[in-house]
C-alpha cells in the first residue's frame, strides 16, 4: 500500500504526480486519471468512429495500453500528448486490424493514384451528395458525412485540433510531423469541409 | 483565381498565426474581397464544427475502466496487496478473488460446500465423526463455514446464527385508535405494487427479516413511511431539524464532495459520517433534494480508496474511518442497488474481513492484535449489513466478531475497550456499542444480557445538559449507540431514554441547523460536521433500521 506525502484530493494532484503514485500501486490515483481524461479520449474516438460502444472500448483499451508505457513518459512532456500518441496509435491499429480483416474493401481506403482522396469519393454520385443532405436539413449528419470522408492524416488534425482543442505544435509531436504539415493539414481539411458543405447555411 | 493569402485563414482563425503575423494579415484579409469572401466561409465550417454533437462518459465508466484494469494488471495488484507470509490458504485465495464480484466468489463457494456437504451427509455417521466436527468448530478463524444446512435426521449440524428462523409469530404494535384503544388502526393489506415503496406494516408479514432490513433501507425515501415511523416510535418534530441539519452539511461540503474539519485525519470518516446523515434520511446520489451532494461525497470515498478494498488512507487509527465510510457505500448500494457501488462496496467489507485480528476483533489498523471495542461495532455492523445485502461470506469473521465481543462482556453486560472490565472512558459509550453490535450480530440476541445492558446505558444521561459548560460532559457518540441499541431493545428503556435524549438534542440545534462545534467530547476530532451529523442520526434513528425484534 502506498501513502503520499501529497495532500488534498487527488482530483487536484497534476497528471504527473498521479502518475507516480500509480506507479507506487496507487489505484485510486488510477481513477483519478481516468476520470480526468475519460471525457476528452471518449469524444476523439467518438469524432473518428462515430460509434459510442467502440468510443467506450477504445477509452478503455488506451487506459490499459497506458500503464505499459507509463515506463516510456517523461515528466518534461505534457501528459495529454503523450496520451493522444497512445490514443492515435490504437485508432491506427485498429483501422489498419479492420483494413486486413477478411471482407469488403473500406471506402476510407486511399485511392490509388496518389491524391489524397479516397476509395468513397470516386463512388460519391452513388450515393447521397452533401447537398443532398442539407436539402433535407440534417446539417450535422452531412458534416459528419463530410469529417469522415477526409482522409485519415487530415481526419486525426481536424479532430485534435477543433474538437479536442490542441494546439498545432502538440498534434505536431503526437502525430510526428512539423508544425507546418499540421497547420496545412488542417488548412485542407477544412477546406474540403467547407466544400463538401457547399455555400448552405450550416 | 484564388488569393494565395487564403492558405493562412484556418490558422489566422484559430489563433495559430505568430503574433508578429496577425496584423499583417488582417490588413491583407480587410482589403482583399476574396479572402473576406472566404473568411466568412472558413469561418462558418469551423462554427459548425463546433457545434458537432458530443459524448459524456456513461455513469459508472471509470470505475468500470477501474475494473478492466484491475484484471488487465494483475502484475500491478499483486504488487499492492498486502501480504503476510502467514496467509492461510484461504486468503490467498480470496486474495486471488478479491475483484471477482461477492456474488460469483458466493455462488462457487456454495457449489464446493454443498458438494462437501452432501459427501458429508450421505456417509454413515459415528460418535467419532461428531467429536472431530466439533474440533472443527473450535477454530471457526477462517474456515469456510459456509452456507446453512440442516441434516437430514433434523437435529442440525451447526448452529447456524444467520439461518432466518422462519415464519414466527409476529404482534405488530399498530398506533391505537386514539378513540377507542382497543381497535387498532391497521389498514387492510393491499396488493403489492411494485413500483411503490413498501408500506413497513407489509414487509413483516411478507418478508423473512433480512428481507425486510433491506426493504425498510430502500423504504427511507418514502416520506409517508417515515411519518408513520415517527408517530410509532416517538421521533415527532424532528423531521424539520433533521432538514436544517441536512442543509447545513451540504452547505459546508467542500467542492470535491469531502466533510472536513480542517485536517486530513479523519475527513474519510467524517465523510462517511454526513453520508450516512443524508442516507438515513433517505437522500441517496440518485434521489432526493441533496442527490448531488450524496453523489460528491461517494465520489470523494471512492476516490480515496484503494486497491485492497481499503476506504482512505493507512494512516493513524484509519479502521474508524474505513468502517465509517463502507457502512455509507454499503447503505448507498443498498437503497439504490447502483451496480457503480457494488464492487466498491463489496470490496471495502472484504477488506474489514481481512483486517480483523486472530482474536476476532479490530484494532486501529489492520489486523492490530490491541482491540478497540468502538472501532469493532462499525465494523460487525456492516458485516451485517453485507451479509443482508447477500454476501454470505462474511459470515465466519461475523462469527468471531460476536464471539469475542461475548467475551468483552462482564456480568453486568458492560462491555470493556481492549478488554474485559476495562473502561477508559466510562463503560457507557461502549456498552452501547456493544448492546447494539450484539442485536446486529446475533440472529436471536440474548434477552437477559439486553436487559442488563439497557439498565447500565440508563443509569447516565449522553446530554448532561445543553450549557455551554457541560459540553465536555456529554457524548454524542453514547447518544448515538445508545439511541440504536435501546431502539432495538423498544419496551420502556426506549421509551425512558429517547424521549430525553431527543429533547435535549433538538434545544442544542443551532439555527443554522448545526450543533455547537464543541458540543461533546469527542467532537475536538471532528467539529462541527462531526456533531452535526451525530445530531441529525440521532434524531433519524426512529427510521434508520428496522427494529429487529418486531
Amino acid at each position: 500500500m502506498t501513502s503520499s506525502g501529497r495532500s488534498g484530493p487527488r482530483s487536484s494532484w497534476s497528471d504527473f504526480e498521479l502518475i507516480q503514485e500509480i506507479k507506487k500501486g496507487d489505484l485510486g490515483a488510477f481513477t483519478a486519471l481516468v476520470e480526468r481524461h475519460q471525457r476528452s479520449l471518449l469524444n476523439f474516438f467518438f469524432h473518428n468512429a462515430w460509434d459510442r460502444q467502440t468510443a467506450e472500448d477504445c477509452t478503455q483499451e488506451v487506459f490499459l495500453r497506458l500503464y505499459s508505457h507509463l515506463g516510456s513518459y517523461e515528466p518534461q512532456a505534457k501528459f495529454t500528448t503523450f496520451l493522444y500518441r497512445v490514443a492515435r496509435n490504437l485508432w491506427i491499429d485498429r483501422m489498419r486490424a479492420a483494413a486486413s480483416h477478411p471482407g469488403p474493401v473500406s471506402l476510407e481506403t486511399p485511392a490509388a493514384n496518389g491524391d489524397e482522396g479516397v476509395l468513397r469519393d470516386r463512388i460519391r454520385s452513388r450515393e447521397e451528395s452533401p447537398v443532398e443532405i442539407l436539402e433535407k436539413r440534417e446539417t450535422h449528419a452531412a458534416l459528419r458525412t463530410a469529417i469522415e470522408r477526409l482522409p485519415e492524416d487530415q481526419r486525426m488534425v481536424l479532430i485534435l485540433s477543433e474538437m479536442q482543442g490542441l494546439k498545432y505544435k502538440e498534434i505536431g509531436e503526437i502525430m510526428d510531423v512539423p508544425v507546418g504539415t499540421v497547420k496545412s493539414r488542417m488548412h485542407t481539411a477544412v477546406e474540403r469541409l467547407k466544400e463538401l458543405m457547399g455555400d448552405h447555411e450550416v | 483565381m484564388k488569393c494565395e493569402k487564403s492558405s493562412e485563414i484556418v490558422a489566422y482563425l484559430k489563433g495559430e498565426v505568430e503574433e508578429a503575423g496577425r496584423e499583417p494579415l488582417r490588413l491583407h484579409f480587410e482589403g482583399c474581397a476574396e479572402c473576406t469572401k472566404e473568411l466568412a466561409r472558413f469561418d462558418r465550417t469551423l462554427k459548425a464544427l463546433g457545434r458537432l454533437e458530443t459524448v459524456d462518459p456513461a455513469p459508472g465508466f471509470a470505475w468500470r475502466v477501474r475494473q478492466a484494469f484491475a484484471e488487465a494488471h494483475p502484475e500491478f495488484m499483486e504488487r499492492v496487496r498486502p501480504r503476510r507470509p502467514s496467509d492461510s490458504w484461504w486468503e490467498s485465495l480470496r486474495a486471488h478473488f478479491d475483484f471477482v464480484p461477492a456474488w460469483a466468489i458466493s455462488v462457487a463457494v456454495h457449489v464446493l460446500l454443498l458438494a462437501i456437504a452432501a459427501i458429508v451427509l450421505l456417509s454413515p455417521r459415528s460418535e467419532e465423526d461428531e467429536l472431530r466436527d466439533s474440533s472443527i468448530q473450535a477454530k471457526p478463524r477462517r474456515h469456510t463455514a459456509g452456507p446453512e444446512w440442516k441434516s437430514a435426521d433434523g437435529t442440525g449440524r451447526r448452529s447456524a446464527d444467520f439461518t432466518p428462523d422462519g415464519p414466527r409469530e409476529y404482534t405488530p404494535d399498530w398506533p391505537r385508535d386514539p378513540d377507542d384503544p382497543n381497535r387498532d388502526v391497521k389498514p387492510r393489506i393491499p396488493e403489492r405494487d411494485p413500483f411503490k415503496p413498501m408500506d413497513p406494516r407489509h414487509w413483516v408479514e411478507r418478508f423473512k427479516k433480512d428481507n425486510r432490513i433491506l426493504a425498510f433501507l430502500e423504504s427511507r425515501t418514502n416520506e409517508k413511511t417515515k411519518d408513520l415511523l415517527r408517530k410509532m416510535y416517538g421521533g415527532e418534530e424532528t423531521g424539520p431539524a433533521v432538514r436544517r441539519s441536512l442543509g447545513w452539511l451540504a452547505r459546508v461540503q467542500e467542492a470535491d464532495g469531502r466533510w472536513t474539519a480542517g485536517k486530513r485525519e479523519y475527513e474519510v470518516g467524517l465523510t462517511g459520517l454526513a453520508l450516512l446523515a443524508f442516507l438515513g434520511d433517505g437522500h441517496t446520489h440518485v434521489r432526493g433534494e441533496h442527490a448531488e451532494v450524496v453523489k460528491k461525497g461517494i465520489q470523494f470515498l471512492l476516490s480515496e480508496q484503494r486497491s485492497n478494498g481499503l476506504v482512505g488512507r493507512n494512516e493513524g487509527h484509519y479502521m474508524y474511518d474505513h468502517g465509517i465510510a463502507t457502512l455509507a457505500l454499503l447503505e448507498a448500494y443498498v437503497m439504490t442497488r447502483d451496480e457503480a457501488l457494488q464492487a466498491p462496496a463489496s470490496s471495502a467489507v472484504a477488506f474489514t474481513v481481512s483486517a480483523q485480528n486472530s482474536a476476532g476483533g479490530w484494532g486501529y489498523a489492520y489486523r492490530a492484535n490491541e482491540n478497540d471495542t468502538s472501532v469493532g461495532g462499525w465494523q460487525i455492523l456492516l458485516l451485517r449489513l453485507a451479509l443482508m445485502s447477500g454476501d454470505k461470506t462474511v459470515i465466519p469473521a461475523l462469527n468471531q466478531a460476536r464471539d469475542r465481543l461475548s467475551l468483552l462482556t462482564d456480568s453486568e453486560g458492560k462491555v470493556g475497550y481492549r478488554a474485559r472490565l476495562q473502561f477508559p472512558n466510562g463503560c457507557h459509550a461502549l456498552t452501547a456499542v456493544g448492546m447494539f453490535a450484539h442485536v446486529m450480530a446475533n440472529h436471536t440476541p440474548d434477552g437477559a444480557l439486553l436487559d442488563l445492558q439497557a439498565k447500565v446505558l440508563l443509569e447516565l444521561p449522553p446530554i448532561v445538559s445543553t450549557e455551554p459548560q457541560s459540553y465536555p460532559s456529554n457524548d454524542l457518540y453514547f447518544a448515538y449507540f445508545g439511541s440504536l441499541a435501546l431502539f432495538q431493545k423498544g419496551g420502556n428503556p426506549w421509551a425512558e431514554w429517547y424521549p430525553l435524549v431527543k429533547k435535549k438534542v433538538l434545544e442544542s440545534q443551532g439555527r443554522d441547523g448545526a450543533w455547537p462545534a464543541g458540543f461533546d467530547k469527542w467532537s475536538g476530532y471532528g467539529g462541527q460536521v462531526y456533531t452535526t451529523a451525530m445530531g441529525a442520526l440521532v434524531l433519524e434513528t426512529p427510521w434508520r433500521y428496522p427494529r429487529l425484534a418486531d
